[in-house]
């Protein structure tokens, strides 16, 4: 046990002594035998304890189980029928919002309201969302009518501040 | 009460010709052979009466390791636990508490770790202990004024300890105060025994500088 050459106290072995004798007595002030009988009690009670639950069914190769199963309460097993149910009016309730959409799409009145653009056939017949504020500011029937707007336009002669300008422009006359 | 049986005596085989099995290392073969028949209520007696073999020694190593009496009671604790959890794996053909003071020192270097985390700079004061310490060092003293060197000597000494390096603090507190041989404490902590004997000598070396011209 005693393997310490001199040269490796390089402390005198009075100082170590004594060292020695001060951290004993301040273990037997810290530990007493209340102490140690208390700490044993509590190890034991650690040991006591269950702390592995065994799985139901498969009861330990030694001594008996730890703990049994418990039977489930009733409580929760209203709780986990609850939410199951819960669960099922969810998966129900969004799998029929699509239909919602397509009963909605089919009862509007067919046609474009009055000021909006034609469905866009690439889009599948759905209108394409616009800008916020986008107002369309002229409609027309179809082409014929947007030609009509625009002869009538030429034709009419244009405010008076602007008629100077007019009669110096070309004036190309398709007859 | 289980006593330990032939089968139980037999399987402990001292390292000497003339050695004989210490009393820990019978009484944990004992719970051991409990523990293995199933027979818990004995097995904790019997780990009762182990624990009370060992229990000083290991909380005054873990008390002076860690300096805390708080936390070396429950390294020991859980010193206590590990052992009776994992009792099928100790060889009897070594003592019982070198594998003890084993999981002693791994539990308290644990502790240290998770101290350091959490706790960062608290300070650890035992001043009543530390009276008593002074007390019983200064006693041996005959007159007042070599009773209060003493008293300083000591707290210088506690001081310098307490400012080593883990390892060399571990490696002293198992050679001063435990009074392990190098090669006892290279097989409590798995250091090589010529390590433990340098982190000694650099641990002496640096208390015999604290202390100066006070030795």
């Amino acid at each position: 046990m005693n393997e310490h050459s001199p040269a490796d106290h390089p402390v005198a072995e009075p100082t170590l002594d004594a060292y020695r004798r001060g951290v004993e007595a301040e273990c037997e002030a810290l530990f007493g035998e209340a102490m140690l009988s208390r700490q044993r009690s509590r190890v034991l009670r650690r040991l006591s304890e269950p702390r592995v639950l065994a799985f139901p069914g498969s009861p330990a190769p030694d001594g008996p189980p730890a703990v049994a199963a418990r039977p489930v309460s009733s409580s929760r097993g209203w709780l986990g029928l609850t939410a199951a149910a819960a669960l099922m009016v969810g998966l129900v309730t969004g799998q029929m919002v699509p239909v919602a959409d397509l009963y909605l799409a089919v009862s509007a009145p067919t046609g474009p309201a009055q000021g909006l653009p034609e469905p866009d056939q690439a889009t599948g017949g759905r209108a394409t969302p616009s800008a916020p504020g986008y107002v369309s500011a002229v409609a027309f029937e179809g082409d014929d009518a947007l030609l009509d707007a625009i002869d009538v336009a030429v034709s009419q002669q244009g405010p008076r501040e602007l008629r100077a300008l007019d009669d110096l422009t070309f004036q190309y006359d398709q007859r | 009460m289980h006593m330990p049986t032939s089968s139980t005596a037999a399987a402990l085989r001292p390292s000497g010709p003339d050695a004989t099995p210490d009393a820990a290392s019978v009484a944990a073969l004992a719970v051991r052979q409990c523990v293995a028949d199933g027979r818990l209520p004995e097995a904790h007696e019997a780990f009762g009466r182990l624990m009370a073999l060992c229990q000083r020694r290991a909380l005054r190593l873990a008390y002076h390791y860690l300096r805390d009496a708080a936390d070396a009671d429950e390294v020991v604790q859980d010193a206590f636990i590990k052992v009776f959890q994992h009792i099928g794996q100790f060889d009897p053909a070594r003592p019982f508490e070198q594998w003890f003071l084993k999981i002693v020192v791994n539990t308290a270097l644990d502790r240290v770790r998770s101290r350091r985390r959490h706790v960062e700079g608290r300070a650890w004061s035992q001043d009543e202990a530390e009276s008593h310490a002074i007390e019983a060092v200064a006693s041996a003293e005959a007159d007042a004024e070599r009773q209060l060197l003493a008293a300083e000597r000591w707290s210088a000494v506690r001081s310098a300890v307490n400012g080593l390096p883990d390892r060399q603090r571990l490696v002293f507190t198992l050679s001063q105060i435990d009074g392990q041989s190098p090669t006892d404490i290279a097989a409590t902590t798995g250091m090589n025994a010529a390590t433990v004997r340098v982190h000694l000598f650099r641990a002496l070396r640096r208390v015999r500088a604290a202390l100066g011209d006070s030795l």
